[in-house]
């Protein structure tokens, strides 16, 4: 217990707890929306995509959250016009999306000889070598995420009950799903260093899942999700110190076994 | 009369060139109550999706009080879908669905105000769904699920209320209940009301008109 309370004396200690909060708060908000709006795929797709647009970012010398954020735009929107000319149903724009990212993320990885600790940081995360830059980025993210999630309640709600019968009364759902989407991106991109690109999405899905089991409450379900982020990810950062293990696989291990614990629970 | 729906030489033609619908021309004035009806695929769901806006024809034109459809007109149409079973988990409750009418009806961005919090518990207590506003969707019946609708688009304030199949999958009385529900709507001769029926026996009484489609088309009109 000693050792552990030591760890409050870095600096870099104290920025990781910081950010657990702030990924806890975009990541729990971001879970319910995609859980709701029932585009699972879509989410870890996007997620994969962004990872893939952070490693390539690395390669280029570009700053890789930005890329990762423009990979993950640029896949959100590629899936509806993928479908129309294949044909499909999106699953399969979802399949092609999923497994392209996966493979050039591993391709570029793999011509990658400089910089690996920047890399791997990217593949599972390290919340322990975060700037207070990424604080500030992580904090101007989870403000627009609040405001948004406060101001859109209405149309946000009525795109969760239904799409179309929002279209057809007048509700602008398009717009209102664009701009989650934008911000899902954001969100995303944003926690990829931290949390890393093959993890991010089971931080974003797995709160909101635990969450949707305890309640049928919308508001009640945003804060469970979002406490259980930031449970996941600050009893995540304390275990991987303590054991020495990668900071973003206990974190995950951590969101799996608050999951599995609300199994027990009635839902109220 | 005032022209509530108007559809000018409405064609709706696929990529392979097959029409889903062809040539239609209806004309339905405020106040009425119409019945559509026709063999599965004979495009009268696809007609609704016309009328409210989810699909756009590929030639013609739909004027809803003698207006072109935007976002605006679409707050007038109050559309029902066919009922579709909501996951038993889902946090969103009776209330939170008929309030989606008033959010249609204001905007997004306007909260909901003490006249529009009673507005929904007197349209709930009409409909006697009154119980169930804090019910999650999830755990209603068909039949609730319908008046819930119902409720959703008269908290809308829709002139037009389009009802697709409102009574498949429901019970007897559940159906009785609804097309008296639907009757006492239509009584005040405010609201127009299409009606997409399987059985036309199950006719409320206040229809006036009847559309029967065929293969996309419109095969008698009375």
């Amino acid at each position: 217990m000693f050792e552990l309370l030591d760890f409050f004396n870095y600096s870099f200690f104290n920025r990781a707890i910081i950010l657990s909060i702030l990924a806890g708060l975009s990541c729990g908000i971001i879970g319910v929306w995609i859980l709701l709006l029932n585009i699972p795929f879509i989410g870890v797709t996007i997620a994969h995509c962004a990872f893939a647009g952070a490693v390539i970012g690395l390669f280029l010398g570009i700053n890789p959250i930005l890329s990762g954020f423009l990979f993950c735009i640029l896949s959100a929107f590629m899936i509806s016009p993928i479908s129309k000319k294949i044909k499909s149903q999106n699953n399969v724009a979802i399949i092609l999306l999923f497994s392209f990212s996966i493979a050039i993320a591993f391709v570029v990885a793999g011509l990658f000889k400089e910089r690996l600790t920047d890399l791997f940081s990217f593949f599972w995360g390290n919340l322990l070598i975060s700037s207070s830059k990424d604080i500030i980025f992580n904090l101007i993210v989870v403000f627009v995420l609040i405001i948004f999630a406060i101001v859109f309640h209405r149309g946000i709600i009525a795109l969760f009950f239904s799409r179309e019968i929002s279209k057809s009364c007048g509700i602008p759902e398009n717009l209102v799903f664009i701009l989650m989407m934008l911000l899902v991106c954001s969100a995303i991109s944003i926690n990829l260093k931290s949390i890393g690109g093959l993890l991010i999405y089971s931080l974003v899905s797995l709160p909101a899942a635990t969450a949707y089991q305890l309640t049928y409450s919308l508001t009640k379900m945003y804060f469970l999700s979002v406490v259980f982020a930031i449970t996941a990810c600050i009893t995540g950062l304390f275990l991987s110190t303590f054991f020495s293990v990668p900071v973003g696989a206990t974190i995950i291990l951590v969101a799996c076994l608050i999951f599995v614990i609300s199994l027990f629970y009635k839902k109220r | 009369m005032i022209s509530a729906i108007s559809l000018s030489n409405i064609n709706l033609i696929t990529s392979n060139n097959k029409y889903i619908l062809k040539n239609i021309n209806i004309d339905i004035n405020k106040g009425d109550c119409v019945s559509i009806s026709g063999h599965n695929g004979a495009g009268k769901t696809t007609l609704f999706k016309l009328i409210n806006g989810l699909i756009k024809p590929t030639s013609g034109t739909v004027k809803i009080f003698n207006n072109q459809l935007n976002n605006e007109i679409k707050k007038q149409i109050g559309y029902i879908p066919q009922i579709n079973k909501f996951e038993e988990n889902i946090p969103i409750t009776v209330k939170q669905v008929i309030e989606i009418g008033i959010t249609a009806r204001k905007g997004i961005f306007k909260s909901l105000s003490n006249q529009d919090k009673a507005f929904v518990t007197e349209i709930a207590k009409k409909l006697d769904i009154y119980d169930l506003l804090d019910v999650p969707i999830g755990k209603i019946s068909g039949g609730e699920m319908q008046k819930v609708s119902i409720a959703r688009v008269l908290a809308q304030q829709a002139d037009i209320i389009l009802l697709d199949e409102p009574l498949s999958n429901l019970d007897i009385k559940s159906q009785k209940n609804i097309i008296e529900i639907i009757e006492k709507i239509h009584s005040d001769k405010e609201h127009t009301i299409l009606i997409i029926l399987h059985n036309l026996e199950q006719k409320p009484k206040c229809c006036n008109k009847e559309i029967v489609l065929e293969k996309g088309e419109v095969c008698s009109n009375f």
